[in-house]
Parts: C-alpha cells; sequence; structure tokens
C-alpha cells in the first residue's frame, strides 16, 4: 500500500514516469492488437525477426540525424523482402530464411554501432530500453503512430480477417495478399520503434505474442481476443513500470515479466483450454471409462 | 460461346518439380466436373491455376472468354478442408459471411441483404442452428458444409470445391452432393477435386482425369476404363465383380 501511494505521488512529480507509463500503455495497446493478428497468421518468428532487423535502421539514423522511423521501417523491410525473396527463389524453408535474414541485419547493426562508438548512441539502450528517456515528444509520436495503426486495422478488418483465415480465398476474390502482408511488417517495423524506448528491441517480441497468446487461451471471437489482449498489455505496462520503479529494475523485462505471468496465470486457470480444465477432462473421462467397464 | 473454361498447354511447376504438364481442355458450362487423380496428381495445383492463384510456366487460361483477374467475383471457392485452421477465433456465421466480402465496399460493413443471404445460404446447408458456434466446435460434415454455404453466400456461377469429401460423414457428402446437383439446375458450373474413384461414375458429368499431364477427358465410361486407371493408379486397382475398384489412398 505504501508503495503504491509513493508510486503514485512520484507519478504527480516526475515528468519523465508520466511519460514512461503513457508510453508504456500505448506500447502495450498497439502491440496487443497487432499480436493477435501476428499470432493466427502464424508470424511469431517474423515478429521476432522484424524487431530485430530494425537494428541498423535505427543505427543509420542515428549517425546521420534522420527519423529513426524512416531508417527502422526501411531495413524492417527490407529483411522481410529478402526472407520472401530466399524462400520463394530456393528450398530454403521459411524458417531457415527468418534465422539467416534478421541475424544478419541485427549482427549488422551491432557493427554499425559498435565501429561508431564515441557518437553517444548506447547499444544497450536501443537493445533493453531506457525508460528514463522517454521525452514528451516521444509519447506525442508513439501516440499518433498508435492512432494510424489502430485507425488501418479499424478501417481493414475485413481483408486482415480474411487474409489470415483463409490467405487462398483472399486471394481469390484479388485482395492483394502480398501486399498485406509487407504492410503488417512495416508496421510491426514501426511498432518495434515505437517500443524502443519502453521494451527495446530484444523483448519486444514478447509484447507482441505474450498478451495475444493469452487472450487467445480465454476466448474463441477475435473481436474479444483483440480487446482482451490490450486489457493484457496495458496492465502488464502499468503494473510493469510500477513495479520498476519500486524494486529498480529494467522496465522493459518488467513490463514482459508481468504478462509471462498473466499468460501463466490463464494457461493454468483458462476455464475454457486451462491445464487445470484439461486435467478435469481427463479424470472425467477416465472416471466414465471405468465406470463404462465396470457396468460392461 | 458455350465454353465457360478454356485451358491451352498449362503447364505449373514448384521449384523444377513440375505439377502440371502441358494441360489442355475446354469445359460446357452448367455441369458438374470431376478432377479425379491420386495424391500428388496437380489437382489442387490445376484448380489454383485456373483460378488464377499461381503463377504458370506456360500456356493460356481463360473462363468465359476473359483472363481471370477480370472475372474473379463470378467464381468461388471451397478450400481443402486441411488448409483451414480450426482454432480459429471465428464463428460460423462469420465465415459465411466472408462469401458477400466481394460484394461489399473495401470499409462497410454487412448490410440487411448481406445478413439474408449468410441465413439462407446456412439454410440451404442445414447449419443454421450452429451458426454462432466456432468453426472446430462442427464435425467434419458440418465444417465442410460451413465452406460450402460460403461459396452460396458469393452467388458465384463456378465454383472449385477441393476434396469436399474427405473425412467426412456419408450423410453429410449425399447432403452436399444434393446441393450441387441443384446448383446445377440453377445453371451453374461446379469442379469438384476428388481422389476416390469409385463413386465418381453418380457424381459428375465430366470427369478430368490426371496424372500431372492430362490422362482423358470425358463421360465417365470413356474415362474410367482399365487402360486409364492402370496409367494413372498403377497397382492400387482390381476387378470385382465386373466393377472397378481403387484401393483408397
Ligand atoms: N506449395 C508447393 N511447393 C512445392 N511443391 C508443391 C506445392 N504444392 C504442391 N506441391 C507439389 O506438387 C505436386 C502436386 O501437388 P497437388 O497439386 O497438391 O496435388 P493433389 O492436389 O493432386 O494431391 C506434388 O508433388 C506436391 O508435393
Ligand atoms: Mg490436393
Amino acid at each position: 500500500m505504501e508503495n503504491i501511494s509513493f508510486f503514485i505521488q512520484s507519478l504527480g512529480k516526475y515528468q519523465y514516469l508520466q511519460n514512461a507509463i503513457i508510453a508504456a500503455i500505448l506500447v502495450g495497446i498497439i502491440c496487443g492488437v497487432i499480436g493477435c493478428f501476428i499470432i493466427l497468421r502464424g508470424m511469431a518468428l517474423m515478429g521476432d525477426a522484424i524487431s530485430h532487423a530494425v537494428l541498423p535502421g535505427v543505427a543509420i539514423a542515428h549517425f546521420l540525424g534522420f527519423s529513426l522511423i524512416i531508417g527502422a521501417t526501411i531495413t524492417g523491410v527490407i529483411t522481410a523482402i529478402g526472407i520472401g525473396f530466399i524462400s520463394q527463389n530456393s528450398k530454403i524453408k521459411h524458417d531457415s530464411a527468418i534465422g539467416i535474414m534478421f541475424t544478419a541485419a541485427f549482427a549488422l547493426g551491432i557493427v554499425l554501432i559498435t565501429a561508431n562508438r564515441g557518437t553517444g548512441v548506447d547499444l544497450w539502450h536501443i537493445l533493453f530500453g531506457n525508460v528514463l528517456a522517454v521525452s514528451t515528444s516521444d509519447v506525442i509520436s508513439v501516440f499518433y503512430i498508435s492512432l494510424i495503426i489502430l485507425l488501418g486495422i479499424f478501417m481493414f478488418y475485413k481483408q486482415l480477417l480474411i487474409s489470415t483465415f483463409d490467405p487462398i480465398m483472399a486471394k481469390s476474390i484479388g485482395l492483394p495478399t502480398k501486399l498485406i502482408h509487407y504492410v503488417l511488417m512495416l508496421t510491426l517495423s514501426l511498432v518495434t520503434v515505437i517500443s524502443l524506448k519502453t521494451v527495446g528491441i530484444v523483448l519486444v517480441v514478447a509484447m507482441l505474442i505474450t498478451p495475444g497468446a493469452t487472450a487467445y487461451l480465454l476466448t474463441n471471437k477475435l473481436p474479444k481476443m483483440i480487446l482482451l489482449s490490450s486489457v493484457f498489455g496495458i496492465s502488464s505496462a502499468i503494473i510493469g513500470v510500477y513495479l520498476s520503479f519500486i524494486y529498480d529494475v529494467a522496465t522493459g523485462a518488467s513490463i514482459v515479466l508481468v504478462a509471462s505471468t498473466i499468460f501463466i496465470l490463464s494457461f493454468i486457470f483458462s476455464p475454457k483450454q486451462g491445464m487445470l480444465k484439461n486435467k478435469f477432462n481427463i479424470i472425467k473421462n477416465k472416471n466414465l471409462i471405468e465406470s463404462s467397464e465396470f457396468n460392461g | 460461346m458455350n465454353k465457360i473454361i478454356e485451358v491451352q498447354n498449362v503447364s505449373v511447376s514448384y521449384n523444377n518439380l513440375k505439377a502440371c504438364e502441358n494441360i489442355s481442355f475446354s469445359i460446357d458450362k452448367n455441369q458438374i466436373i470431376g478432377i479425379i487423380g491420386p495424391n500428388g496428381s496437380g489437382k489442387s495445383t490445376l484448380v489454383k491455376a485456373i483460378m488464377g492463384l499461381i503463377k504458370i510456366d506456360d500456356g493460356i487460361i481463360k473462363i468465359m472468354d476473359k483472363p481471370i483477374y477480370k472475372i474473379r467475383k463470378k467464381i468461388a471457392y471451397v478450400p481443402q478442408r486441411s488448409n483451414i485452421d480450426f482454432d480459429f477465433p471465428i464463428s460460423v456465421e462469420e465465415v459465411v459471411m466472408m462469401g458477400r466480402y466481394p460484394h461489399m465496399l473495401w470499409w462497410k460493413k454487412a448490410n440487411n441483404k448481406d445478413k439474408k443471404i449468410v441465413k439462407d445460404s446456412l439454410n440451404m446447408v442445414g447449419v443454421y442452428e450452429k451458426r454462432k458456434n466456432q468453426i472446430g466446435e462442427l464435425s467434419g460434415g458440418e465444417q465442410q458444409k460451413v465452406f460450402l454455404a460460403r461459396a452460396l453466400a458469393q452467388e458465384a456461377e463456378i465454383l472449385f470445391l477441393d476434396e469436399p469429401f474427405a473425412g467426412i460423414d456419408i450423410a453429410s457428402e449425399n447432403k452436399i452432393m444434393d446441393i450441387l446437383k441443384k446448383l446445377k439446375k440453377e445453371g451453374k458450373t461446379l469442379f469438384v477435386v476428388h481422389h476416390d474413384l469409385n463413386k465418381a461414375g453418380n457424381y459428375f458429368d465430366i470427369i478430368i482425369l490426371l496424372k500431372n499431364k492430362l490422362i482423358e477427358l470425358g463421360e465417365h465410361d470413356k474415362v474410367l476404363n482399365i487402360n486409364n486407371l492402370e496409367k494413372v493408379y498403377k497397382d492400387k486397382i482390381s476387378i470385382i465383380n465386373n466393377n472397378l475398384m481403387v484401393a483408397n489412398i
């Protein structure tokens, strides 16, 4: 209780904390929403890849002084195109193509940054976030990017739904399924950029996958899954920032651990597909079989 | 012109593996056409090529005298059930509503006409009571009917069904076949991919027998002779009481 009131007091006092928590909440919402589509498309690995692949773009943008957003989307999308090209034009399987391309991009980023030590770009902060550095203008750009992504999802919900559920039909009625894929990859790059300071490149995939997967266990309606997923994203953000403030640990990791904890709880207790429910069913079935054996 | 589909010298390959080789045929409208051949004989590939879903190496495909991309709305597709994720968080009704998407403006929601057509389609195949269920909660036969209902809702002229009878109960199979016959009476053209020969005779007006190449096309009696079947199924056929039998693969 004491901790909570201390946190709330500090929240009123420190601008950086306000910025951090608002940015984290926005990241929680947007990752939660996009994450549902990533999960349902079976693209968790792709999400991981694209988030890592923004590193060289971010580094170059830092050195040359242009927008991180532009740098990140360029290398993110180039990597996605490279992955598609390799897996379509050779017998290399998709997951291997992902493994080859994103590690290459990531390594390039690390080389670029370590070759330019002294320019003030902190590799650690890009990889794991630096919540103290969230400025008000960061919050504003996070807000606008989130708004645009959410609006896009709202307007193209039908197209996203059908190309996710049945890509063959989507293509057969003339939807540009490839374009949709690459726009989604571009969105992933954007999401990584806006998550850069709060969770960082390495852990952002957790914010994409874990809240969505949690929601997936709890419902079988997509709109509800999206809503629940962003609620879990928001709760992880708030609780995570709180815990990192009180215990003085890294914010991104703290947010992710909260999300993981929520996942484990729902994995165990989910009324539909949870472990306890399955256990219960097994016991019930066993009893049924035993009693029918007994009767027969 | 009565020819609804013309395929000329079409070849398709995946990384050097030829799935369809130099296939040519044309089909009159208003029939039920069976595309038959063992697993891996290029049936799905041929269908995808006709529907313009994959690049063809060579050849020309025309539907109602037009290239496919001009005529997509008129073609509906019932996917092979194994290609669908039945854990997907979507209800029966929502799946069928997808059939209306080609008729909706891209940002618009379903209107009353769309909803009525979805309802009628669900009723026609007999899964209306389950419209709120998640698709994975249905039996295999019911799932197949849902995807047929989606094609009905699309109000297409030509339907492609990929292995609609695989792994479903006989009652559902009969029901689906009844609906296909009814659609034919309404003037539609239906392509049915099928790998089980045993019932092919009663189901299809025309049979396309495939083994990466076109082996034969025509009516049942012309196509399903021992000569052709040996080419296609090799050791899997036998003759029992003067009836050709093919072991299920
Ligand atoms: N996407 C693909 N990539 C590579 N090879 C494929 C692909 N789809 C099908 N094939 C191959 O092409 C051949 C024909 O496949 P398909 O058209 O699915 O046959 P069928 O539907 O008759 O079972 C098979 O050898 C199959 O392994
Ligand atoms: Mg097939």
